[in-house]
């Protein structure tokens, strides 16, 4: 099938997005954003200055002293002109999330779509949440209520692997409440949230410094998260930066919103319907080149399952279509960047030297259009024992641990002993089943015949253990990370 | 059979839907021409209302393009839609039930 095409080749210096404005950034330190199927530079971004962040946080906290006393249902309007932007655009978006990311049309097509849907919620939830609580006469002549108030800028660094979903579970809610937000996009793909950002201030004419955008590296990061005029971060990225960063909002006081690594167990019971489990498990190690933290990358096939659903697996994974993603008939796209290929690789070799058989060999295939690109194929282990690294550790690629189980007790217990618990699956036929295992697996998503439990922007992002830092979860949870809750005990004489 | 993934099959069934309408124009079917530009632009909406992330998974099924021939009226082409179509929503079934419903309506 032929390629959709790129809406840029080249993109060139990113500009910082400070007070409704694109500013040059003074740094002389510029980062490069590549197209990975093609290992070409497709921008580059600044490492933006302490004082440019300063710039955008005070922008932000100016523009937030309006927004706040902007009544709600202003607020909303503009939030569907956001909406209509992105309704309009999606497809020269998500084509960027392609070019830039290197996951499939259809990965990124879902992309939008699950941005858009936090915006429709953000919209739909406004009103009723904002109206707050009231209770008349808790004692004679008295009453009591409770509202919610807006808390000021909050700072948003989002991830490589979904740069424009992620921002967008938090922005809507936080605009619909009053908030203002600055943004730090992933460094390695910058683009599609800076072509957003772009469309937005051609077409949205949102008022100025309600998003502001800056761009870096760690130090940027925390330029960010120890301004006195940001109240909290939310965080969507690795455990070990997840963990470093609350240590540092405890110490600064601020609240957070920090989701974080995982390792995924998907467990096949041998009732389980093959045909339609299969494929499906295909979908959910193998999607975004495995680096999404729903990907599941631990196999448990539970006594006779093993042999129904491994080798038919193993056959599926070896014929994934591998290619750049612009091209339809593509089933897995490139790693995002050449450090995660060569990651991947790494623990490759370290679940070799520690004896599980590889009986899926991934490594070095290419499509013959792209000798360049960070490819590499599906792999699958067999004969994994729980104490290797390959089935504790997060590999965040198209990586498969495969560990047979003999009963479901076991496998929950396997799950339930990793440092993770973002996500599992559970494919059977039997209520039974799925009810025990969904009362004792200590996971934050659970799919059950779903390999790709992703919750829709109307329910919170679970997580839990070392996938989740805070208290409030993701998509709409997050308007109790935005807001806080007032309470007025009221007497008239 | 040819193996499709869901945005490969979606754009793959449009221009099918399109190749009728040339066909029909072509002889003066312009009802029928309207109808199949119609359908393609119904099933590339379905984009709009599928949750893809947590369907990506390939499909096998037919391609619709290699019975292009069969239809030469709007009589055959309404023939065509309900065999290809009856086959192609049974596939695409587990991955997009929307799409499958909605070849099921076309194909009525």
């Amino acid at each position: 099938m032929a390629l959709a095409h790129e809406v840029m080749e080249n993109y060139g210096r990113l500009k910082l997005y400070i007070d409704g404005e694109f500013v040059e950034s003074e740094t002389s330190q510029y980062i490069k954003a590549f197209n990975p199927a093609k290992d070409e530079v497709i921008a580059e971004v600044p490492n933006t200055l302490p004082e440019e962040v300063d710039k955008a946080v005070e922008a932000a906290y100016e523009a937030y002293l309006k927004w706040r006393e902007t009544p709600i249902p202003t607020r909303v309007q503009y939030l569907f002109r956001i909406k209509e932007v992105l309704e309009r655009h999606k497809e020269e978006i998500a084509r960027i999330i392609v070019q830039n990311h290197g996951k499939t049309l259809d990965e990124a097509r879902g992309e939008m779509r699950r941005a858009i849907e936090n915006v429709e919620t953000a919209i739909g939830v406004a009103y009723l949440l904002e109206k707050g609580e009231y209770l008349e006469n808790i004692a004679k002549g008295i009453d009591e209520y409770l509202v919610r108030e807006p808390l000021g800028v909050a700072a948003i660094i989002s991830p490589f692997n979904f740069p424009v979903m992620v921002p967008f579970w938090f922005i809507p809610y936080a605009l619909a409440v009053g908030d203002t937000v600055v943004v730090k996009p992933s460094e390695i793909t910058p683009v599609p949230f800076h072509w957003v950002i772009k469309l937005l201030h051609e077409e949205a004419k949102l008022p100025p410094g309600l998003i502001n955008v800056v761009y870096g590296l760690g130090n940027v990061g925390e330029s960010l998260i120890s301004h006195k005029k940001v109240f909290g971060v939310a965080f969507v990225g690795s455990t070990p930066v997840a963990r470093a960063i609350y240590k540092r909002v405890g110490e600064l006081g601020k609240k957070a919103i920090l989701q974080a690594g995982a390792k995924n167990f998907a467990v096949v019971m041998p009732d389980a319907n093959m045909d339609r489990t299969i494929p499906n498990l295909i979908s959910s190690f193998f999607g975004n080149t495995g680096q999404r933290c729903l990907a599941n990358s631990v196999l448990v096939p539970v006594g006779e399952a093993y042999d129904k659903v491994v080798p038919k697996f193993r056959e599926m994974a070896s014929q994934l279509r591998l290619g750049y993603g612009l091209d339809e008939d593509v089933d897995m796209g490139p790693m995002a960047t050449r450090k995660g290929l060569e990651r991947v690789l790494k623990y490759i070799d370290i679940g070799l030297e520690e004896g599980a058989k590889l009986t899926l060999d991934g490594r070095g295939k290419k499509p013959e259009k792209y000798p360049n690109g960070y490819f590499i194929g599906a792999n699958v282990f067999e004969e994994v024992t729980l104490d290797m690294t390959i089935a504790r550790e997060e590999i965040f690629g198209p990586v498969v641990s495969v560990i047979r189980a003999e009963t479901l007790d076991e496998a929950i217990e396997m799950i339930n002993s990793s440092q993770y618990g973002n996500a599992s699956s559970l494919f059977t036929s039997s209520g039974a089943v799925a009810r025990k295992f969904r009362r004792e697996v200590n996971v934050g998503n659970l799919g059950i015949n779903v390999g790709v439990a992703a919750p829709m922007a109307f329910f919170p992002f679970g997580g839990r253990k070392e996938s989740f830092f805070g208290v409030v979860h993701g998509q709409v949870d997050s308007l109790d990370f935005f807001t806080d809750k007032k309470i007025v005990i009221e007497r008239w004489w | 059979m040819k193996r499709y993934t869901l945005s490969s099959l979606i754009t793959r069934l449009a221009s099918f839907e399109e190749a009728l309408a040339q066909k029909m124009d072509a002889k003066g079917y312009v009802e029928a021409a309207e109808r199949a530009r119609r359908y393609a632009s119904e099933i590339r909406e379905i984009r709009d209302f599928i949750i893809v992330e947590m369907t990506l998974e390939p499909i096998e099924t037919l391609d619709p393009m290699e019975f292009l021939d069969d239809a030469a009226n709007p009589e055959e082409v309404d023939n065509l839609r309900r065999r290809v179509y009856t086959k192609i929503a049974e596939d695409v079934e587990p991955v997009s039930g929307e799409l499958a419903d909605l070849l099921r309506r076309l194909s009525s």
